[in-house]
């Protein structure tokens, strides 16, 4: 599994271009694989603002439905219509084409983003 | 169980899932590009899941007259026909094609899950004397040609000089072998094509003389095969009918004969249909977002109306949607009702059936 050392990510299995305040989020191949097949995305809106950990969509796969959290406070700028219309484009490349939305930052905290290494860390802690 | 070509699909990349007791693939590559590809052009299915079972002797057809809903007698040989085999009180046991091979041999394709059910509900009425009936899905993989372009790639299998061109719902057997290989005119995703009842021996080498019949037919998954018989509206045992509901609720009272004969299940749908329908399946569509699956509540206002039977995306209808069992006989085509999703209400239509009609012209 492939974790990029320029991104960061999030306990929520989110991860963020980077670390400033215009960063796109997609979700990470640890998420992937435990989705599964995704059959369905549903996405917010362009402007819609969120807070940290909010829900800003569902992701439906053959398995299960998972929510979708914000990494941080935020504004949407831009939605991935592509992956709308095709969510397997996601499972196929979930850190290139399969980005899901762009994000301006509405306030400076960035204190739960982990590193590649770190969130592998954490996934190693978690599946124990 | 694993199906008899199980490492043929790993060898094309299959994604395996459970289904029942099978474990069947899910798709191949993208279940969008697979559900377009049997829409535009033709796909190939391995539906070796299903059921086979035959019943033969002179006793068969009078036998099968009292156990299904459609009209038996009204089957020339090799000519099939969409029926159902109900319970006492009008429920379905299955749902089913029943081809007549000759006027004492019928071949009758079941659901996976029930064959077992079908097999012993059908061994249960039988007369020993004068019908015989044997389970022979052990004997068959069953494999579907379907799409547009599904001509062609029969004839490459080179068994299209024995086939006589078939009609729809026609049935002819291709080679002499035991047991017969047979080809019926048949299919569950609403388009032109052909479904094959291959001898187990024959299987892997015909699966492999389909695929290497052109390049661009290509194997086809159970996700796509889930959005095309639903964009069809063909209904699936164990979602949008079940023991509990009858022939008429479900829209399927064009395959029911009530005038011709007497059947197992007729006087509770006798009675059904005197009293008027107190449940209808529908097909309906998201108005724009809302994903919604089987089980899902049906709601106006805070009334519940009914529940989801099956649904998912419609690729080539665009959006998502699929069929709901309604408690409301009064609502109808463009009526809007929402779908309760984890809480929230999302807004849908009801359409007419079905979802998507093939833009082939069937001869």
């Amino acid at each position: 599994m492939e974790f990029p050392r320029h991104l960061f990510f999030t306990k929520d299995h989110e991860w963020l271009s980077d670390d400033s305040d215009e960063f796109s989020v997609g979700i990470s191949a640890y998420a992937v694989e435990q989705l599964g097949d995704i059959v369905y995305l549903e996405l917010p809106a362009v402007g819609d603002n969120f807070a940290a950990r909010e829900s800003f969509g569902t992701v439906e796969s053959v398995k299960t439905v998972s929510d979708l959290y914000m990494p941080r406070n935020g504004e949407i700028l831009a939605v991935n219509e592509e992956v709308m219309q095709d969510p397997e484009i996601v499972q196929d490349d979930p850190y290139g084409k399969g980005w899901l939305i762009k994000v301006k930052a509405t306030a400076a905290d960035t204190g739960n983003l982990l590193d590649a290494l770190s969130y592998q860390k954490y996934l190693v802690q978690e599946e124990g | 169980m694993r199906l008899p070509l199980h490492d043929l699909h790993l060898e094309l990349g299959a994604r395996m899932v459970a289904f029942g007791d099978w474990q069947v693939p899910l798709r191949y590559r993208s279940a969008l590009d697979e559900h377009r590809q049997v829409r535009q052009h033709c796909g190939l299915f391995d539906v070796s899941h299903m059921g086979e079972l035959v019943v033969e002797g002179k006793g068969a057809l009078a036998l099968l007259q009292r156990l299904t809903i459609n009209d038996v007698e009204r089957l020339q040989n090799g000519q099939g026909q969409y029926t159902a085999m109900l319970n006492a009180r009008g429920g379905f046991i299955d749902d089913l094609i029943l081809y007549r091979l000759t006027a004492t041999h019928f071949l009758l394709c079941v659901n996976a899950a029930n064959t077992r059910k079908c097999f012993e509900h059908i061994s249960s009425h039988h007369d020993l004397a004068t019908t015989a009936v044997s389970d022979c899905s052990q004997d068959y993989c069953q494999f579907a040609l379907q799409g547009p372009a599904s001509d062609q790639y029969l004839a490459a299998l080179h068994i299209h000089g024995d086939c006589p061109p078939l009609a729809r719902m026609g049935i002819a057997a291709v080679r002499d072998s035991s047991p017969s290989f047979y080809v019926a005119r048949t299919g569950y995703t609403g388009e032109h094509g052909y479904e094959l009842y291959v001898p187990r021996k024959l299987a892997a080498s015909v699966w492999q003389a389909l695929l290497a019949g052109g390049d661009e037919l290509t194997a086809i998954g159970f996700a796509a095969r889930d959005t095309l018989r639903l964009e069809a509206c063909f209904p699936l045992y164990g979602n949008d009918i079940d023991a509990d509901i009858n022939p008429y609720e479900a829209g399927l009272g064009w395959a029911v004969k009530l005038n011709a004969k007497d059947f197992i299940g007729k006087i509770p749908l006798l009675k059904s249909k005197q009293a008027g329908r107190k449940r209808q399946l529908v097909a309906f569509r998201m108005r724009a977002r809302g994903y919604p699956r089987a089980g899902m509540e049906i709601v106006v206002g805070k009334k519940k109306h009914g529940r989801v039977t099956s649904g998912s995306i419609l690729p080539s209808v665009g959006g998502c949607g699929g069929l709901a069992l309604l408690t409301n006989m009064a609502m109808q085509s463009g009526d809007e009702f929402c779908v309760a999703i984890r809480g929230q209400h999302y807004e849908a239509v009801i359409v007419d059936k079905p979802h998507y009609k093939t833009k082939t012209k069937e001869q």
